[in-house]
């Protein structure tokens, strides 16, 4: 094993337990702010995973998109809403003990299914386009061949954003004009 | 060395993550971000795909669904203030307004 594949080894095994650990993280934390805080370390570990997979273009736009903006969303409405943590009342541990149990079958059950149909490629011997995973590349795809779903998408944001300010806009008394 | 079964392991386990997430937990908020958990584990599995198959069309799919998803957040945290104002709560057991 040469010294590309080593590090290749260990980066995504270091990269895939920070991810796994802030993902328990987000789920297990009594305060919202800080399981907002662990998604965006859990974000950042999935758009360093993107680049170990020659996807550079969609690292960026991970980290832009989703720990710049959704993010950021999420932890200015946390800051708003202001509320205290939640408590665990009784009757819900025995909720997260069967969700757990049931969580962890479900892994297992999915790891032998995958193990047994994935194909292991020989990953060294894909041959690596220059170009694979640009931003000239994806660019090339969306306006040629995918030119209908990109134009669809700028409709849904159009729709999304006119949708959350008419919901935004609106007051307790029902609404004002602007 | 990392083939498409551990990349595709480990979007099974974020996965698996945010599903006891949304399942456990009642801040509306943490369900939300459960919900992000789970796209971003399918948005792995596509990229790995598209690595191993050597076309780009997985990278298109991770964009469009990176789209919906910030839609929905924009238009579902626009909802969870709005149900806010009125019940001043963020418990997901409280917001059954629309139960018969």
């Amino acid at each position: 094993m040469d010294l590309t594949q080593l590090t290749e080894l260990v980066a995504f095994y270091g990269i895939a337990v920070v991810a796994v650990f802030a993902a328990l993280m987000v789920i297990s934390q009594r305060s919202a702010i800080f399981s907002a805080i662990y998604l965006v370390l859990c974000f950042f570990c999935v758009a360093a995973l993107y680049v170990l997979l020659h996807a550079h273009f969609l690292a960026v736009i991970q980290v832009l998109v989703y720990a710049g903006a959704i993010m950021v969303l999420f932890v200015m409405i946390i800051m708003l809403l202001n509320l205290r943590d939640e408590d665990l009342p009784p009757s819900r541990v025995t909720l997260v003990k069967t969700a757990g149990t049931a969580g962890a079958l479900l892994v297992l059950v999915s790891m032998m299914v995958i193990l047994q149909h994935v194909s292991n490629i020989d990953v060294n011997q894909l041959q690596d386009v220059g170009s694979f995973g640009t931003t000239q590349a994806i660019g090339r795809l969306l306006f040629t061949k995918y030119l209908l779903a990109f134009e669809v998408a700028s409709i849904l944001l159009l729709a999304a954003v006119v949708g959350a300010l008419v919901m935004a806009g609106r007051i307790d008394s029902g609404g004002e004009d602007q | 060395m990392i083939g498409p079964a551990e990349y595709t392991i480990l979007a099974a386990i974020l996965f698996t993550i945010g599903v006891i997430g949304v399942l456990v937990r009642r801040n509306v908020l943490v369900v939300f971000m459960s919900i992000e958990l789970m796209l971003n584990s399918a948005n792995l599995v596509f990229v790995a795909a598209s690595r191993m198959m050597d076309d780009m069309t997985g990278h298109v799919f991770v964009f469009m669904v990176m789209v919906v998803a910030a839609c929905e957040v924009a238009v579902g945290l626009a909802i969870v203030l709005t149900i806010f104002r009125n019940k001043q709560t963020l418990n997901v057991d409280e917001f059954r307004i629309m139960k018969w």
